[in-house]
């Protein structure tokens, strides 16, 4: 259950704090969704401080990832698929 | 918010950050002793280290009789197939808040932290600047401030809840 390892992804930011995380998608991305807490992307539930932002880019859809030990991820995936559900049940920014 | 069905039996869900501050663990069995004393059903989530070291405190299952893994937890609130009376939640990281705003936002009562460690203060600021409920204390080695909010806390919640 909600293992990570089982998609392919890129790592753009690393250990952040979750603001960090989110300023990051805010500034680096032009379509920027908000998800709720709990939203379920791919196998994994998205843990975070509301406002949660996704970045989409073509294909590509980038999240935060947040780790109890590590502090919060900015990954990278492609998935056609998620990139739809965000942009039909997020709320864009 | 008070369940009014007099069948409903409380209960309350622990969920454990990253176990690297050792006050983690004796806090949470501290707590786990609190609510089963007061016959609130208690389960205990975090991440395998985190279950590994309560595990060790509590070889013999005295205290802890329900565990879960951290992300089945999330799953299961973020899907309903669990919604506790309250969810305490173990903080002494920014990720630990990010964790509280998640619980806080997917159950139907409320979530409170709990937190402890070095960065106390300033994480419970952030907390409370979130509209996150907190109970705090600069603890490191000595979990004595933190027990007695932790007391009053539960004694307080309980109270509403019986």
């Amino acid at each position: 259950m909600g293992c990570i390892e089982q998609i392919t992804y890129e790592i753009l930011l690393s250990k952040a704090t979750f603001k960090e995380s989110s300023a990051f998608i805010r500034a680096n991305y032009s379509e920027v969704y908000i998800i709720p807490p709990g939203f379920r992307m791919f196998n994994v539930f998205i843990i975070g401080v509301p406002p949660i932002y996704v970045g989409i880019s073509g294909d590509s859809i980038t999240f935060p990832y947040t780790k109890p030990c590590h502090g919060t991820f900015v990954m990278k995936t492609q998935s056609k698929e998620e990139v739809e559900k965000v942009q039909k049940t997020g709320k864009p920014v | 918010m008070n369940n009014t069905n007099p069948q409903h039996k409380p209960q309350a869900l622990l969920l454990l950050g990253c176990p690297e501050v050792a006050m983690q663990t004796s806090l949470a069995l501290f707590t786990l002793d609190l609510l089963v004393t007061d016959g609130i059903n208690t389960l205990i989530a975090g991440n395998n280290a985190a279950l590994g070291l309560v595990r060790t405190a509590d070889p013999k299952g005295y205290y802890v009789k329900d565990m879960l893994d951290l992300d089945t937890a999330i799953a299961d609130l973020a899907e309903k197939r669990m919604d506790p009376d309250i969810c305490y939640v173990f903080i002494h990281n920014d990720a630990g808040i990010s964790y509280l705003a998640t619980v806080n936002a997917l159950i139907g009562t409320q979530a409170m932290g709990i937190i402890f460690g070095r960065e106390a203060k300033a994480l419970a600021q952030q907390c409370t600047g979130l509209q996150l409920k907190n109970i705090w204390a600069r603890a490191v080695h000595n979990p004595g401030p933190l027990k007695v909010k932790i007391s009053k806390e539960i004694e307080h919640w309980a109270a509403l809840n019986r």
